[in-house]
């Protein structure tokens, strides 16, 4: 019973994992907006290239169901779309993005969110190894630096 | 075998199809009875708007109406609504969950037994992990970029109560844009003028429209929680799904995304006439202010963008800091910060990393390996800062109306006049600017006429098409141009068509000051002998408490003399409310023209 659970663990572990890897496939947020010269006109349009109809036929992607982030990929999700405010907030160890990823880890009070930027900073190097880390290998990397802050752990419950 | 069972089903269905007729025979006459099709909740379920000559029209297309004219006939609508959702057949019965809202106010207003209801898990389900309770409108509006997109946007925030503090970056936005596809140029412009782009509703987590707006477009957003019930905006979350799948012809000007939020509201809201203020055109700001003035909205919130973040940054520093952060930018080397303490080292990366980022999004070059070299130098150094705290901006909603009317009086050349101007849109350089880019000038179609008390004559003085002046300073970092353009006809209807642009400096002046230096290119009499100048323009404009003032001096050569002339002109405003009093001159050719005008 025990190794058919411990099978099942591994299993489940590995699908998350191959999850992971796949992220959401949001790409670069920076798009190409329309000339600035036309501003007046289009000062209500508001068009966008990633919009995603609302409702409940929305698709199905990697990290979407029916419109809605599935709550598993909400920290990919969150981290492939801010990565660039996360990646400076994690550097300086305050900011709302880096909050709301605290809160996602379940850290709630003040304290442990400031606990989470002190961790953020001190293992800056582990967590973005390089400029040119995915947001895949930054949840990855932020998940195994996490696991190894007991601390943290007690601090933050739920993560 | 089967046979046999086509034969029964051909005896049993037309008494089948008597017994369902009755029900909703009944259904149809209780509905016109309490004549439903013109009560204002059916009417605003359907989006349908008087026509002027009489009967109803709703804007929308694709698959919402179920009666073939369902568009121009609430009643028609209304029984085929009927005949489909509380039918016998448990197959139509489904459509229920298609017309969600439809369905709960009719139920309720009809009776429907619990036996014609159909359940709809699918939806519940969805509802539910979107557990949406509260709605906040958010006004994005113009930071300095542009004085186009003062008129700004507004989208809606769907509140999750789970979603607590700043998890609330995880609830959704409700958007409605036009779907432009990458159409570019003057042909989207056109296009989006004349409604031949469909717009429709999208959502996407609230964090990644804070990404177009406060960080890519520069936009601080304005948020207000609107006093809506947790059903009222269940009501409304039903209504969005029943809109899957149908849109509206995009006018950029008055059926535009704030027009069609005001309407979402008011299908919460059918007793308060809210579209009712906006025919023609809808401007974004004017429906945050109408929402207020029924009051609608509270607790007001400010989520700045990016670039203020990094002016409040870089103004935090001090001179030796700025200097280094100059050199951080060029070079990228942070070892050169190390003359400075920890913290003072902190500020300065931490304001290097949010110019990249403001960089990065202007010029679209993500900079990974520059931003990367700061980030890490700053992590380093550990906690040393505490988070910056903006200047409070002053609200969008104390902004003066866009109308405007200005009563005044004057002298040309020692010939004295009354004056009178109406402004449709938007905002005049000696107002209140609370909410809006700074120093800026944007009049949309406005008529000033003068009645000469002496000869007497009244006259059209000046038709205003479109008068700009965006006006962003440069800094030791950005260089952006400020730049004006003026359309119209003056004198009566010869018209004339201005441009200028060049670059501004902010002083250290008063409570703020402004000078701006431009090349311009002025052209009168289009229509006859056109006269042209060319020339520089210098403008100096400052503001202390609330009174303003903006001073020009023009130096032109006139193309076709070939001979020099030099304009001076001046305004003096003080604004203590929405009411603004004013004296302006202008002297040109040594013909002197002066006024003193109360605009409101």
């Amino acid at each position: 019973m025990k190794k058919l659970l411990l099978i099942a663990l591994f299993l489940g572990s590995a699908q998350a994992y191959a999850a992971g890897d796949a992220g959401c496939g949001l790409g670069s947020m920076i798009i190409q907006k329309n000339s600035k010269g036309l501003q007046l006109l289009a000062m209500t349009t508001n068009s966008f290239f990633f919009t995603q109809p609302l409702g409940i036929t929305s698709g199905t992607s990697n990290c979407s169901s029916r419109g809605l982030v599935m709550t598993d990929q909400e920290v990919q999700y969150f981290v492939e779309v801010n990565q660039e405010d996360l990646s400076r907030e994690m550097a300086q160890g305050h900011g709302e993005k880096l909050a709301t990823l605290a809160q996602m880890k379940g850290c709630q009070n003040s304290a442990a969110m400031k606990t989470f930027g002190s961790f953020t900073q001190a293992s800056y190097s582990k967590i973005i190894p390089s400029a040119e880390t995915t947001a895949t290998e930054l949840v990855q990397n932020l998940n195994r630096e996490l696991s190894q802050q007991s601390d943290l752990a007690q601090l933050c419950h739920g993560t | 075998m089967v046979l046999r069972f086509l034969f029964v089903l051909m005896i049993l269905t037309p008494s089948a199809g008597w017994s369902q007729d009755t029900a909703l025979n009944s259904l149809k006459e209780l509905a016109a009875a309490k004549k439903v099709s013109r009560s204002p909740q059916w009417l605003r379920l359907g989006h349908y708007r008087h026509k002027p000559l009489g009967g109803y029209e709703s804007p929308l297309r694709g698959n919402f109406f179920i009666a073939p004219d369902g568009n121009t006939d609430p009643e028609a609508e209304l029984n085929a609504t009927i005949d489909l959702l509380f039918s016998d057949d448990s197959q139509k019965r489904f459509s229920q969950c298609r017309y969600l809202a439809r369905t709960t106010w009719l139920k309720a207003v009809l009776n429907i037994p619990e036996s014609r209801l159909a359940t709809c898990s699918e939806r519940d389900q969805w509802k539910e992990q979107l557990g949406a309770t509260e709605l906040y409108i958010i006004f994005a509006s113009s930071d300095l970029n542009s004085a186009g997109s003062s008129f700004g946007h507004t989208f809606l925030r769907v509140h999750n109560p789970k979603n607590k503090k700043e998890r609330e970056l995880l609830d959704y936005g409700v958007n409605y844009a036009a779907i432009t596809g990458t159409d570019g140029g003057a042909l989207y412009a056109l296009k989006g003028l004349f409604g031949f782009y469909p717009g429709a509703y999208s959502m996407l987590p609230y964090h990644q429209k804070i990404q177009e707006y406060s960080n890519l477009e520069g936009r601080s957003l304005w948020e207000y929680k609107l006093a809506l019930s947790p059903l009222e905006v269940e009501f409304i979350i039903n209504h969005l799904l029943e809109l899957e799948g149908s849109f509206a012809p995009y006018f950029f000007l008055s059926d535009n995304c704030s027009q069609q939020i005001i309407e979402l509201i008011e299908v919460a809201k059918p007793s308060i006439p809210l579209s009712d203020h906006f025919r023609g055109a809808t401007i974004p700001l004017d429906t945050v202010k109408v929402l207020n003035s029924y009051g609608l909205l509270s607790d007001e919130k400010t989520r700045p963008s990016l670039q203020s973040e990094w002016r409040t940054r870089f103004a935090g520093l001090n001179r030796h800091q700025k200097s280094k952060l100059n050199e951080l930018v060029k070079n990228n080397q942070p070892d050169l910060l190390s003359d400075l303490s920890s913290s003072e080292q902190a500020e300065v990366l931490e304001a290097g990393l949010s110019y990249l980022a403001v960089k990065s999004y202007r010029d679209r070059n993500d900079l990974k390996n520059e931003k990367y070299r700061l980030s890490v130098a700053r992590a380093q150094l550990g906690s040393q800062t505490q988070p910056i705290i903006l200047p409070r901006s002053k609200s969008p909603l104390l902004s003066p109306d866009s109308q405007a009317l200005y009563l005044g009086y004057g002298a040309n050349d020692e010939l004295p006049y009354l004056r009178f101007k109406y402004r449709r849109a938007f905002h005049d350089i000696l107002a209140d600017d609370s909410g809006l880019s700074p120093f800026s000038h944007l009049e949309i179609l406005s008529a000033e006429f003068r009645y000469f008390t002496e000869t007497p004559r009244l006259d059209l003085h000046q038709l205003v098409i479109l008068q700009s002046l965006s006006t962003v300073p440069v800094t030791q970092f950005e260089a952006p141009y400020s730049w004006k353009v003026d359309l119209g006809t003056q004198p009566k209807l010869l018209p004339y068509l201005h441009f200028g642009v060049g670059y501004s400096y902010d002083l250290p002046l008063l409570d703020a000051s402004r000078v701006t230096l431009l090349a311009v290119a002025d052209n009168h009499a289009l229509t006859e002998r056109p006269e042209s100048f060319l020339g520089g323009e210098l403008l100096f404009m400052s503001r202390l408490w609330n009174f303003r003032s903006i001073y020009s001096a023009k130096l032109l050569q006139d193309l076709q003399l070939g001979r020099g002339l030099i304009e001076h002109s001046f305004g003096v405003s003080y604004s203590p409310s929405k009411i603004s009093f004013r004296l302006e001159g202008k002297l040109r050719e040594s013909q002197p023209e002066w006024n003193i005008s109360v605009s409101f």
